[in-house]
């Protein structure tokens, strides 16, 4: 099982949404990481084959991804979907059952089955327009998996679910992973730093890094601080260094900051994590975004 | 096996639990549907609205026959309400972008495209019916002749089908259907003070008009059915998608 993705490139007009990324990746869970308008979604979008890339390929066990065989196989939660009106939960499913092509029979019996998985079974008759955010998202991680797909694509799975029931995805999702390939793009970076057993971190349309875990925070090993200083202190080190908390104490601020070396002489160095890692690598979207 | 000698069996011997049965279920493929079924499944999605508005069109025509002499003016009224017709088929082919169910299509094994097609097809099919359902019924009633009367009651329904079809090549907004309906209504006031207007719409003199204009509309509206089965293909309804 593997799914190529060679040289892939996607261009509007004079800006570059995707550029050149080349990986291959095999069953497990991948989890993509990046600011808001760094190329997640135009590059699930390219690998679930709804926008046609500039250039480049992505191909599945050597099938293409404009073949028939090749959406058979796919499973895909887009960002933000919607649902004809008339519609409840369970026409829904069926709906996007005849669409994957199951037949009749076992399209019923997935709907029921899946209904159950996502505990939407007693509300399977109501209309989904009467339904909550979280809801919605669970029908559709629903349709996604009906199909009992070899390639998942999530973009953005989490949002709109409460804490418990991010948590039964997680299970549900590191359940699945054990078959298949699975991507998902999430802003909740303890999201990804409990299911994903390899992490792609895209910036500015390009995989900037990748690996486990342990793998990719030791790009700033060493270098995460804490230390509990003054106002005056406080303010120096907030505009020289990414800061990645900051808590007023009493009359003290304490921070946790990333620098080279220990940026006070009360300093700890501590273990560093993906959340340092993330803002680390986005300082600079921050900054912008600080402007507006 | 003899029933007698597995109960036995059953009853000495405890059978293992099963080992990794959902990874040996996970490997085998789901019954998949065949494309007819697909196809037969899309035409039960079709709103009931659609059928019942061609419903309604053909038994008012009954209605209009029992009660009144077949005249212009029944044919003026019949053509201007076949847009209508066009106009709730063209919403439904595009009820997916108008309800933002494209994404999730396009992703599908039957995606998008064939959806529109097939859904294009059945539409096409019913409306085609409807039409000539009319023209069996009014044929015999008038002077026109089958051919002729074809050609008033569809000249303003394939201009309506030029003029949707036209705005939803060049707009990309999921409220389209709303500029479809103003293009429908607009056919249909204008063909209703056309004909009404003008008192020998109808006969020998301009005859001539009405072949053009309708060998014109075919062939227009053909060429933008092929652009907008090419914008499908290119998927670039995407654009529209991007954030």
């Amino acid at each position: 099982m593997e799914l190529i993705i060679d040289r892939l490139t996607k261009q509007y007009k004079n800006k570059i949404a995707v550029d050149r990324i080349s990986l291959t990746l095999n069953k497990g869970v991948y989890g993509l990481l990046g600011a808001n308008g760094s190329g997640k979604t135009t590059l699930m979008r390219m690998l679930c084959g709804v926008l046609k890339p500039t250039s480049g390929e992505v191909k599945f066990n050597g099938i293409d991804v404009s073949q028939e065989e090749y959406r058979d196989s796919l499973g895909y939660l887009p960002q933000d979907f919607g649902y004809y009106p008339e519609f409840t939960a369970y026409e829904f499913l069926l709906y996007m059952a005849s669409l994957k092509g199951l037949a009749k029979q076992s399209a019923k019996d997935k709907a029921k089955e899946l209904l159950e998985l996502v505990s939407l079974s007693d509300s399977a008759k109501k209309k989904i327009k009467t339904y909550s955010g979280g809801m919605k998202q669970r029908l559709g991680i629903a349709q996604a998996i009906l199909n009992n797909p070899k390639i998942l694509i999530l973009d953005e799975p989490t949002a709109g679910l409460d804490p418990k029931e991010r948590v039964r995805f997680r299970n549900l999702i590191s359940q699945l992973g054990t078959d298949r390939i699975i991507l998902l793009s999430t802003h909740i970076v303890s999201d990804i730093e409990n299911i994903a057993g390899m992490i792609l971190i895209m910036k500015d349309g390009q995989i900037v890094h990748k690996g486990g875990l342990d793998e990719i925070i030791k790009a700033i090993d060493g270098r995460v601080f804490e230390c509990t200083v003054d106002a005056g202190e406080a303010g120096k080190l907030i505009s020289m260094h990414t800061i990645t908390n900051f808590r007023q104490e009493n009359d003290k601020t304490f921070l946790r900051l990333i620098c080279d070396k220990s940026p006070c002489e009360n300093a700890i160095s501590v273990k560093a994590t993906l959340e340092d890692l993330y803002l680390y690598y986005f300082k600079e979207v921050n900054t912008d975004e600080k402007l507006f | 096996m003899d029933n007698n000698i597995k109960r036995k069996l059953k009853s000495v011997f405890e059978a293992p639990m099963p080992a990794k049965k959902d990874d040996f279920l996970n490997q085998l493929d789901y019954p998949k549907a065949s494309r007819l079924d697909f196809i037969k499944s899309q035409a039960g999605y079709i709103r009931k609205q659609v059928w019942v508005l061609s419903l309604l069109l053909f038994i008012g025509t009954l209605i209009l026959m029992y009660y009144f002499e077949v005249s212009d003016s029944v044919i003026w009224i019949l053509s201007s309400a076949l847009p209508f017709i066009s106009l709730v088929s063209i919403g439904e082919i595009f009820r997916s972008i108008t309800y933002n169910m494209d994404e999730l299509e396009m992703s599908c094994k039957h995606n998008f495209l064939e959806i529109s097609l097939i859904r294009f097809g059945i539409l096409g099919l019913a409306n085609l019916a409807v039409l000539i359902s009319l023209l069996i019924l009014l044929a015999g009633k008038t002077d026109f002749g089958f051919f002729r009367l074809g050609l008033y009651l569809t000249t303003p329904y394939l201009l309506n089908c030029y003029g949707s079809i036209f705005a939803v090549n060049r707009l990309k907004n999921r409220e389209i259907v709303y500029v479809c309906g103003v293009v429908t209504a607009s056919v249909s006031i204008l063909n209703a003070l056309f004909t009404t207007q003008i008192n020998d719409i109808y006969t020998d003199k301009y005859w001539s008009f009405w072949i053009i204009s309708f060998i014109i509309l075919a062939v227009f509206s053909y060429k933008e059915i092929l652009k907008l089965i090419k914008k499908m293909e290119e998927l670039k309804w995407s654009l529209s998608l991007t954030v």
